[in-house]
């Protein structure tokens, strides 16, 4: 069961992940990047973390994308204008095709040749629903990973101090 | 001895005084404070010798610690003078001639705006270049290396003035640096494999390491290295090409820096590390070939230069190579002593000459003229009558040079060719080359007197009643470098007239352990073939005169124009084209190699064609109008995932 | 319990840290309580006089090394060493920038608060013994630096640099999140005490995919060090962004990029060394070489001095290359000369820059006579061109003779040779500035105020003496450097 969920899930993701870099309409790009970011979310409840695929939803496809959408119509970016569209060199495109499938290839290949993960898993159902619920992330975060947590404070610090500093009106 | 330490903290004294006082200060008291802080130093060597004299022959190596320098793991390096009769030699050598050329500067600079800086330069040159002969180890005698370069730089770039000589000039410095390169690698491979770098301990540890596997690849590979450094600074074959193109400096500093001493840095280098270079027959091989081709090839460009500078720096690359020649054969004091009495005659001929470009100026300068080459012998001629000093001084260095019997530099030259001769291997071959060439070195020496002093006077029309002596604070040095160009050889007398070379005995504890590691003796002619080697070098010197004097005062045949040249007279014109050759070979290939690289990899060029060549939108984005260049940046991406992909694929096929 | 926790995480081993955060909220509060348009000076001071209380703070904890929070980071001789010499850059920086970013006009507070937190980043990447947090130390250092580039908002270069650099520095960091899920599928764990354990032991038996893992963080630093191919970003990102933060970027960031790399690769990597040797060998070569031939066609100096920072960055792969202590030491010595020489450039060119407002600049022509003009001036970059050049007695020569040295030792004679070459190519272009101050007429029409200030000078003053004098005398650094990196091993 577990199994066909997976490469339903996978197939989906990977579906909506192409068309939010095909498609020309910014608009429809970013409700198929809401999708992909739903997919992710059956992700992790596959996994047994159904906190995080809350989270996944709210922050993700809820805040984020809703803002990215919110962006792109306050800017009026529709079509991008048809001379952009130009073909600049035409190697590019053929090389970015045989690139990415290059990459496609290289991890293949590196999966192929893994006996599989080292770590074993967990056993049973039940322990892994228990680290999946908030208190246990939240016992985690405020013990073990103290230090990166609060460090991510900063990190957040620093993106908003950016963010205004550079968006900010001049009054230089 | 702890006193020796003051032979380079006087000029390190006189620099720093002239660099923060000399702007201000009237020019007499610059020079003058420059010059007797090299004279100071010079006294500083003469005790110094006079202290090593006075020691026994075998304890003549001192060491003066200054500071404890480096220490590295277990690499332990002091900042140290190492003191031993080669030494000796060089600092009396360098400080002395110094001197001279410092006294005379303040006669030929006379007037120039930067008078100070020039001191300034000429102080640290010296600095720097006392620096590499002291050294106790290979990264001080490096440090010095590339100071003397920086310095011999600075000073060729004095006057410079048009891109065209810039240019020139950079050569100089990027030569160099390939020399410097094979000397930094060889460095590098001598710790590797010694695990030390000073001289005291390097030498009996190379000797341990390879005495038993003569010319091993190692030590045949570092001493090829070596002597790639020594073929940049000594102006050997192939990277000679920058010498010449140096005499666009002043005059004191061609006779101080590419005559007397920088340029002999390599000389001296290959017979500090004689040690190594024993233990690599091959390398001496090719030192020895290296040496001899050079005497003969410069020389030979030598006949047909028109210029005076040019021709007397073609003829230090030619001498330089009698010097590598003589270290090539085994005969380290040989070369040595060359290198002494080439100082002596190679700066008296440039300072000379710059006595005569100095007259030259002076007389062109009084009826207006500034079109006239003041170095062009075809300009000049005639110059006898109206200097007779400079000629004679002239005259004398010039005897010296050609090897002429009773002159210093016959000496020298004479013991180079009977050591090639006497030597095994190569040693007939050199012989013949060095030969060859002092018949030639005698005829463009004296075919140069001749269409400079000689004939009748060839510059424009009124200007030779401006044609005066130089003062005498420029001509005062001349006389004792005079003296020093006929009497110098008198140290070293050949054995058929003399039991005791007094030069060589001077120098044997430094060499000796060179010809124990590879129990090498050298080998000893009989008197009557002595002689009859004298003889041939002096019919050579001899004959080169005579065909000189045939062509230039007999026939009276004056200097052809560069046109009328044909055949192999343009090809020596023209330095074998060796120029046109490197630059075709080396220079061009690097400069496109760059074009290219630059067209895959700087980011700019991607810019350029994709958006300048296509007309891309203006995007208005917030509140100003911006042109944004983002799409651009998925490419950049792609040559990242690139990366990814061969890195990836490296690590999986690992 | 609580206690027990609270004892066993070493709070106080991550002082300095703290107090920098401290500084920065103190920062922000003074940016807010200030004049508006005037708050600059009193930030910076507070700035500076807080970046005295992190050094103090660190050497306040000089003595109490371990680990802290588990295992997480690590505080020993080699974070001590670049916590000091990063403050110390830090401080440089904004010492200096208080006129500059007037004339730049860039005078917000901003500039400083991202400096600080760009040291904080900075220093939680030196002391990271867990990917975890060396993954959000490089993106505090990176949120930063994307800010730092672009803020001369109304210069396109600056706008197309900072976007350019956040672009493909967001789609590095993906490679690299991948990279540490990928190791931490295979060994369990993303503490690089543990990955050394596991690799260890494991050994032949080593899962395929690990490789992957390690590759991936390889790019990731490759990326943060710009070695080719992986340098997309720097020529654009250093040109458009404000000079004192070219100088910032192209010192210390590098130096905590290569500080980590030292410790992943180092300790978590360790016993991988002869499989990553091939890429770094050919990594190294491609970014000594690539580099340099770029810069030598380049017309501004600053965009000169850019390139030839990749160039840089490969001579310390070759140490990186050796895998032993000495080459560690000599990449550690080379960072803090290549600091001081490099922002000792950067304030020259600065200070003789025509237009700060031109787009482009820096030419090589500003200099033309300079030596004849400002002679101490020229005399300064003078020193610092063949400081960069590798001559001696400079620092910059023995910077490059330990590094090559310690490569020839671990038997790299191939990779010595081409970096020995290399370096005598960039004499090239070096040169040229040497050559366009001394040998070259001054043009007096064409010529520009030199942009003086007191601080300025004041730094370029030190940068010159400590060439000179760590050119001539210059193993106390090393020793220095030496004794921070024995304990790493």
């Amino acid at each position: 069961m577990q199994g066909v969920m997976f490469i339903v899930l996978a197939l989906v993701t990977l579906f909506s992940a192409l068309m939010v870099i095909t498609r020309k309409d910014p608009v429809s790009s970013i409700l198929y990047l809401v999708l992909t970011f739903f997919c992710f979310a059956g992700f992790y409840v596959l996994l047994g973390a159904q906190f995080l695929a809350a989270v996944q939803i709210i922050v993700y496809a809820g805040a984020i994308a809703v803002l990215f959408l919110f962006v792109v119509m306050m800017l009026n970016l529709r079509e991008p204008e048809a001379e952009e569209g130009k073909e600049l060199i035409p190697i590019w495109k053929p090389l970015g095709y045989a690139v990415g499938i290059g990459v496609g290839i290289v991890f293949l290949s590196y999966l192929a040749s893994s006996p599989g993960p080292a770590i074993p898993p967990l056993n049973g159902g039940d322990e892994i629903y228990a680290m999946g619920r908030a208190d246990f992330l939240g016992k985690a975060l405020f013990t073990d990973f103290i230090l990166p947590f609060e460090i991510a404070g900063v990190l957040l610090l620093a993106a908003v101090l950016g963010a205004v500093a550079l968006a900010k009106k001049k009054r230089v | 001895m702890d006193f020796a330490v003051w032979i380079v903290l006087f000029p390190l004294i006189g620099l720093l005084f002239n660099t923060f006082f000399g702007k201000k200060l009237p020019e007499k008291i610059v020079g003058w404070l420059a010059s007797l802080m090299i004279g100071a130093s010079f006294v500083v060597a003469l005790m110094i010798t006079l202290k090593l004299a006075a020691l026994d022959p075998e304890h003549r190596v001192v060491e003066v610690t200054i500071f404890r320098w480096i220490t590295s793991g277990n690499l332990t390096l002091d900042f140290a003078f190492l003191i031993d009769p080669l030494t000796s030699v060089m600092i009396l050598v360098v400080t002395g001639i110094s001197f001279l050329i410092h006294i005379y500067s303040i006669g030929y600079m006379h007037g120039d705006s930067r008078f100070h800086v020039f001191f300034v330069f000429l102080n640290l040159f010296v600095f720097f270049m006392l620096v590499l002969v002291l050294g106790n180890n290979l990264p001080i005698l490096f440090i010095g290396w590339e100071g003397v370069g920086l310095c011999s730089y600075l000073l060729i770039g004095f006057w410079w003035e048009d891109q065209k000589k810039a240019e020139a000039g950079m050569k100089a410095f990027i030569v160099n640096r390939i020399g410097d390169f094979g000397m930094l690698i060889a460095m590098f491979l001598l710790f590797y494999y010694l695990g030390t770098l000073k001289f005291t301990e390097m030498f009996p540890a190379a000797a341990h390491l390879w005495g038993h596997s003569v010319g091993a690849p190692a030590i045949t590979a570092i001493t090829l290295l070596l002597l790639l450094g020594a073929t940049g600074k000594s102006a050997q074959i192939p990277l000679f090409v920058w010498l010449p193109d140096a005499m666009a400096g002043p005059t004191p500093v061609s006779a101080l820096i590419h005559a007397a001493t920088m340029v002999t840095a390599g000389v001296y280098m290959i017979a500090r590390t004689a040690t190594l270079f024993m233990l690599a027959p091959t390398s001496m091989m090719v030192v020895a070939l290296i040496g001899g081709f050079t005497a003969l090839f410069a020389a030979t460009i030598g006949i047909k230069q028109m210029d005076i500078k040019k021709v007397l720096a073609y003829s230090t690359v030619s001498q330089l190579g009698y010097m590598v020649m003589a270290c090539g054969v085994g005969a380290f004091s040989a070369g040595i002593f060359h290198l002494m009495t080439h100082a002596f005659f190679k700066a008296l001929l440039f300072l000379a000459s710059g006595a005569v470009i100095h007259t030259m100026h002076g007389a062109l300068h009084k009826v207006h003229d500034h079109d006239t080459d003041p170095q062009d012998i075809r300009n000049m001629g005639g110059l006898r009558k109206y200097i007779p000093l400079t000629y004679w001084l002239f005259v004398i260095a010039t005897i010296s040079i050609s090897g002429l019997p009773g002159f210093a530099g016959f000496f020298s030259k004479d013991e180079i060719l009977a050591n090639a001769f006497a030597s095994e291997g190569v040693g007939y071959v050199v012989w013949g080359l060095g030969l060859v060439g002092a018949v030639i070195t005698a005829f463009y020496m004296f075919r140069l007197v001749y269409l400079t002093f000689h004939g009748n006077y060839k510059g424009p029309e009124g200007s030779a009643e401006g044609l005066k002596e130089s003062p005498p604070i420029m001509t005062a040095p001349l006389v004792v470098l005079a003296i020093l160009a006929i009497i110098g050889g008198y140290v070293g007398l050949p054995p058929v007239l003399s039991k005791f070379h007094l030069f060589q005995t001077w120098l044997k504890p430094v060499f000796e352990p060179a010809y124990s590691a590879v129990h090498y003796h050298p080998h000893h002619l009989s008197h009557g073939l002595e002689w009859l080697l004298i003889a041939v070098s002096v019919s050579a010197a001899v004959i080169g005169l005579f065909i000189a004097w045939l062509m230039y005062i007999k026939k009276g045949l004056i200097a052809k124009s560069d046109d009328e040249q044909s055949g192999i007279q343009r090809l020596l014109l023209k330095k074998y084209h060796v120029d046109e050759v490197y630059n075709a070979v080396v220079i061009q290939p690097l400069i496109d190699l760059s074009r290219y690289a630059w067209k895959i990899f700087d980011a700019g060029f991607i810019d350029n064609i994709l958006v300048n060549g296509t007309a891309r939108a203006v995007r208005v984005f917030g509140g100003g109008l911006r042109r944004m260049q983002t799409g651009i940046v998925g490419n950049y991406a792609l040559m990242i995932a690139l990366g990814v992909i061969l890195i990836l694929a490296a690590l999986m096929g690992r | 319990m609580f206690d027990n926790l609270i004892a066993g995480m070493h709070v106080g081993r991550i002082l300095p840290e703290i107090v920098l955060v401290g500084v920065v909220l103190l920062a922000i509060l003074t940016d807010v309580i200030s004049p508006r348009g005037k708050s600059t000076g009193p930030v910076r001071l507070v700035s500076l006089a807080g970046l005295i209380g992190v050094l103090v703070a660190t050497i306040l904890k000089k003595d109490d090394f371990g680990q802290a929070f588990g295992g997480m980071v690590m505080i020993d001789g080699f974070t001590f060493f670049f916590r000091v010499v990063l403050t110390f850059i830090t401080f440089i920086i904004i010492y200096v920038s208080e006129k500059y970013i007037g004339l730049a006009k860039i005078r917000i507070a901003e500039y400083y608060l991202m400096l600080l937190l760009a040291l904080f980043g900075m220093m939680l990447m030196v002391m990271a013994n867990d990917l975890l947090i060396l993954f959000l130390g490089i993106e505090t250092m990176s949120i930063c630096l994307y800010t730092l580039v672009g803020m001369s908002r109304h210069k396109a270069s600056s706008n197309e640099g900072a976007l350019k650099y956040f672009l493909l520095g967001a789609f590095t960091t993906g490679f690299f999140v991948y990279g540490i899920a990928l190791i931490y599928g295979s060994t369990g764990s993303t503490n690089l005490t543990d990955i050394m354990v596991y690799f260890r032991t494991v050994n032949t038996a080593m899962p395929v995919i690990a490789w992957a893992g390690v590759g991936l963080i390889l790019i990731a630093f490759a990326f943060k060090t710009s070695l080719v191919p992986f340098h997309w970003w720097s020529p654009d990102a250093y040109e458009g962004a404000p000079t004192t933060i070219t100088a910032f970027m192209s010192t210390a960031p590098k130096a905590a990029a290569f500080a980590a790399f030292i410790r992943v690769f180092y300790v978590g990597f360790g016993d991988l060394s002869s499989g990553l040797e091939p890429v770094l060998w050919w990594i190294a070569v491609l970014t000594m070489t690539v580099g340099n031939l770029i810069a030598l066609r380049q017309d501004s100096v600053k965009r000169m001095l850019a390139f030839s920072s990749i160039t840089h960055a490969g001579y310390l792969v070759v140490a990186l290359l050796t895998w032993e202590q000495m080459g560690a030491s000599a990449i550690l010595f080379y960072l803090v000369v290549y600091a001081i020489m490099n922002i000792g450039a950067f304030l020259v060119a600065i200070a003789v820059n025509r237009d700060e407002s031109d787009e482009k600049g820096y030419s090589y022509e500003d200099y033309r006579g300079l030596g004849f003009r400002k002679p101490i001036l020229a005399f300064a970059m003078m020193i610092f061109m063949l400081s960069l050049t590798g001559i001696p007695p400079t620092a910059g020569f023995f910077g490059k003779y330990y590094i090559f040295s310690a490569a020839v030792k671990s038997g790299f004679v191939g990779l010595a040779v081409i970096g020995v070459l290399n370096s005598a190519v960039s004499v090239y272009y070096y040169l040229r500035v040497i050559i366009m101050m001394y040998l070259k007429e001054r043009d007096e029409e064409k010529e520009a105020p030199i942009f003086w200030a007191g601080e300025m000078v004041s730094i370029m003053f030190i940068c010159v003496v400590l060439v000179i004098v760590i050119g001539i005398k210059p193993d106390w650094l090393l020793s220095i450097a030496q004794a921070s990196v024995s304990g790493l091993m």
